[in-house]
């Protein structure tokens, strides 16, 4: 009986032991806004998206990119809503904990004002997990276009 | 004195004689069934003094033989039906289920102590297809379209065409300052 109660206590401090420490911290969206631009002499690309340069390059062709506005959202309530406002483009955001640990659904209002009227350009819903990034080509803007860059961190 | 019945037998194995047998007869007159019964009684008698022999063996050594054969291939049958059950083994369903996700779990442990370096240098795995699903999309108004498609690495690409253009107001601003 001893031996019995002896197994499960070292079971179960194994089990401890192991999937403890894989009880990871609450997840994070991270959401930018980029002006991607062609210039003669591009500007430094921004820390932040450094890591996205060859992608963004390679995807929407244009060798500059600024961060117009960024959002790191904590995924610590299983609903969440952010926003990133300018004056004439801004993103809203419902953020959804999937039943599924580690996945979100998200849906993703894009609006613009143009001479004071707001107008929805698109509404897209997806579910997002690990570090994948999602990019989103939005309106053109100056010299431009604006991109957008979703990712769980 | 004989009983009917004695008499009866008698009469049907023919041993009734002389003026036993008229009187019997004469007793059995008012009973219709005793002369069927009587030819029946015979006829059962010669079959069995017919039949009644069983046949007689021609090798009687080969069937001993085969007997004792049977009777051989039937014992070791009989020996095992006899043995006590096997003892059962000694873990049990549970226990061995117990001690798969205790070894599993110890293995784990193992992996995630001594591999991770090796796995944190590799270069990044390809990012799974799934983990970017674009459940829905929606343009804004008339002209506007939005679509979706992967990168060459494998991104999710959501491209919003028919959207108005948007002026730079600040870097116009700033333009305007310069002149």
């Amino acid at each position: 009986m001893a031996s019995r109660k002896l197994t499960a206590l070292i079971f179960l401090a194994v089990l401890g032991a192991v999937f403890l420490p894989m009880a990871h911290a609450e997840d994070s969206i991270w959401s930018g806004l980029v002006l991607a631009t062609n210039e003669e002499h591009p500007k430094q690309t921004p820390p932040e998206l450094e890591k996205y340069y060859s992608k963004l390059k390679g995807i929407f062709g244009y060798n500059q990119f600024e961060l117009l506005g960024q959002h790191m959202e904590l995924m610590d309530s299983s609903i969440e809503h952010w926003l990133i406002p300018r004056k004439d483009f801004f993103m809203h955001v419902d953020s959804q904990k999937s039943a599924k640990p580690g996945f979100y659904r998200i849906k993703l209002d894009l609006w613009q004002d143009i001479d004071e009227e707001k107008k929805l350009i698109a509404q897209i819903e997806a579910r997002i997990s690990g570090q994948n990034s999602m990019f989103i080509r939005g309106p053109y803007y100056g010299k431009g276009q604006i991109v957008i860059i979703l990712m769980v961190k | 004195m004989k009983t009917f019945e004695e008499k009866l037998t008698a009469w049907v194995d023919g041993e009734l004689k002389g003026r036993e047998l008229a009187e019997f007869e004469a007793e059995l007159a008012g009973v219709k069934e005793a002369k069927p019964l009587k030819l029946a009684a015979n006829k059962i008698g010669g079959l069995l003094r017919e039949h009644g022999r069983a046949p007689e063996l021609k090798n009687e050594d080969f069937f001993n033989h085969q007997l004792m054969q049977r009777i051989e291939a039937e014992l070791p049958k009989q020996e095992e039906a006899a043995t006590p059950p096997r003892r059962k083994f000694a873990w049990s369903l549970p226990r061995l289920a117990l001690a798969g996700a205790f070894s599993m779990a110890v293995a784990f442990g193992i992996f995630q102590m001594a591999v991770p370096g090796k796995v944190a240098n590799q270069p990044a795995a390809p990012e799974s297809p799934n983990s970017v699903e674009i459940i829905n999309t929606k343009g804004g108004g008339p002209g506007i379209s939005v679509s979706t498609f992967r990168s060459q690495q494998n991104d999710v690409v959501i491209w919003v065409e028919g959207s108005k253009y948007m002026p730079d107001k600040n870097a116009q601003a700033e333009k305007h300052k310069e002149k």
